[in-house]
């Protein structure tokens, strides 16, 4: 259990610092892409892209702690009850979330594959071209975090349905 | 087949699996069935990255957010106080006005009950008026407010329905100033029957007031003027707004300090993870209902049954309220792009309909027996369910009449977009 909530806790502290660091970029960003166009009728033609593929990033990056936190949006009466039934009801949800979040992870690995052999172009900074299957990593990445959280949220239902 | 797996859907809702789950399993298991590669379902879900809007969801809550876990919500009140506290039924003015604008500034999550409602509800009690119509007040004034921009429900509204997102807050705002008017008009009623004491106006408190919210008052101008006079899009709003609340309540006032970021920002992206996790899985789901017709097929049903717009619309309000016992982002997700196509089909104009729906959204927050509203205020004051339902009935009754106007005078949603010209 400990190993658990170490194991846990150390993931969210990285996903947690990873977002502050990708919103501050964000607004700092957005905010100087307003203040070229309106004063200066300019901008980087890059921003908008990686602008809109950070919000990927920071979605996947908030829905992996959500389901660290049970913040996803569901019915919540049934799964309220006393402990046992709680927990048992819990452990299920959690199974179904699993199997789904596996299954879209097989899904957007596939994607993934395609996005890479047609080799298009998201954006060019400089003379860099950045293709947009290094974005696209976000989908199996963010369903895996999601994935990765769920199991242990499930771990601890288990542990709370089995112990006592 | 298909019986016994909506029975397992929904057996699954019911022991509380998350909503994006329940989308995406159902949408990997139509697109199986139809014979397309699961990878399609991905090809709608990073469409996500193709909205060139989206980017304001995370902005503005992450301003949000700022905004409500600073002293901001304390300055507000007295700042309104001393403008307002001198009418009659001044203080409770005092917080509809105050929750309003920080509802559609925090995006509607509940947080005004919980940030704002324990400083109100207090102070009303003080000023003496009824207990019940303190408590009705504070559960009702955590969604008033949805209705005004820059609103979260507002903005992920318009990226589903495909509408302009500032036309729909120009849509949606005129309906949210009459609610605002009713609900006022009562709280004036109600003082003046209960003679409650008035606030004697000062100079002096009004204006030190106004110098401690310095740096806060320019905000709604910057962001609803911004928006209305055609200065900047929606996102580029947001973009403002996250950056002027950053440096306001950060490196100004202090109120955040900058241990503090991380949780915040932690708190408000796992709302915004939240919704579009459920956005997305939705895209892949609804992109199959779309091809199938099925939008097509209910309008049929639904048109045999119902000739006319206004008994189409009477079914829809009904309807709405009992949805968003669901949860309003997901009720808006999920409904919207099938019921916009039939709306389409009575003729009904897409703002017109954006604006009721919402309002529709704003009401089912206070209906019993399940509306959300209820839960929070039953559990941030520590009353019993019962005590709020009838705290908040004369409320509720007042926003439903004011829904019946919005339903069927399309004008007042109309009136603002078409006056402003903003496309």
């Amino acid at each position: 259990m400990d190993i658990v909530n170490r194991v846990e806790t150390a993931a969210a502290g990285l996903e947690t610092g990873l977002l502050v660091a990708i919103i501050l970029g964000m607004v700092l960003l957005s905010f100087m892409q307003v203040v070229l166009r309106l004063f200066f009728h300019g901008g980087f033609l890059w921003a908008d892209p990686f602008l809109r593929h950070l919000v990927l990033w920071v979605g996947f990056l908030g829905a992996a702690l959500a389901a660290l936190e049970r913040k996803h949006f569901g019915w919540e009466t049934a799964s309220s009850g006393p402990g046992k039934i709680r927990a048992a009801l819990r452990l299920l949800a959690c199974l179904a979330t699993a199997v789904v979040a596996a299954f879209l992870i097989k899904a957007s690995w596939d994607y993934l594959g395609y996005e890479k052999s047609s080799g298009d172009i998201l954006m060019t900074v400089g003379k860099l071209d950045v293709p947009s299957w290094i974005f696209a990593c976000a989908i199996p990445g963010g369903f895996g975090l999601i994935l990765f959280h769920t199991l242990l949220a499930g771990l601890r239902e288990s542990l709370a349905l089995f112990r006592s | 087949m298909a019986l016994a797996l909506t029975a397992l859907g929904l057996l699954l809702a019911a022991i509380g699996t998350p909503v994006f789950a329940l989308l995406g399993g159902a949408a990997l298991v139509l697109f199986h069935a139809a014979g397309i590669d699961s990878s399609a379902v991905i090809i709608e879900f990073s469409r996500l990255a193709d909205m060139p809007a989206l980017i304001a969801v995370p902005l503005f809550t992450f301003a949000g957010y700022l905004l409500a876990e600073s002293q901001a919500p304390q300055r507000m009140v007295r700042l309104a106080r001393a403008l307002f506290g001198w009418l009659p039924g001044g203080v409770a003015i005092t917080g509809l006005c105050a929750c309003a604008l920080f509802t559609a500034f925090t995006g509607a999550s509940g947080v005004t009950i919980i940030a704002l409602g324990g400083i109100i509800y207090p102070m009303l009690k003080r000023q003496g008026y009824p207990e019940s119509f303190c408590l009705g007040l504070v559960t009702t004034t955590g969604s008033l407010g949805l209705l005004f921009p820059p609103s979260l429900p507002i903005i992920i509204y318009a990226l589903v329905g495909k509408i302009s997102i500032n036309r729909l807050f120009a849509a949606a705002a005129v309906p949210g100033v009459l609610i605002l008017l009713l609900l006022c008009a009562y709280s004036v009623f109600v003082a003046v029957k209960n003679k409650v004491a008035r606030v004697p106006f000062s100079w002096g408190e009004a204006a030190l007031s106004l110098r401690e919210s310095g740096w806060e008052i320019p905000l709604p101008f910057l962001i609803i003027g911004g928006i209305y006079g055609g200065f900047f899009t929606a996102s580029e709003a947001s973009a403002v707004m996250a950056f002027y609340v950053l440096l306001v309540e950060v490196f100004i006032y202090r109120d955040i300090g900058l241990r503090e970021l991380p949780g915040v920002t932690r708190r408000s992206m796992v709302l915004v993870g939240a919704i579009l996790i459920v956005l997305g899985t939705a895209l892949g789901l609804t992109s199959y209902l779309v091809d199938a017709q099925a939008p097509m097929k209910l309008f049929a049903i639904i048109s045999t049954h119902l000739s006319r717009a206004w008994q189409f619309l009477i079914c829809l309000n009904i309807f709405l309220l009992v949805v968003n016992m669901i949860e309003i982002f997901s009720a808006i997700i999920i409904v919207v792009p099938i019921i916009l196509p039939v709306a389409l089909g009575y003729h009904i104009d897409p703002l017109h309909l954006g604006a009721l729906f919402l309002l529709n959204l704003e009401i089912g927050y206070l209906t019993m027996p399940m509306g959300l509203n209820l839960f929070l205020s039953s559990r941030r004051f520590d009353k019993p369910m019962g005590e709020l339902y009838r705290a908040t009935f004369p409320f509720w009754i007042i926003l439903l009449v004011g829904l019946a106007v919005v339903t069927y005078v399309p004008a007042l949603s109309l009136w603002l977009p078409r006056t402003l010209g903003i496309r």
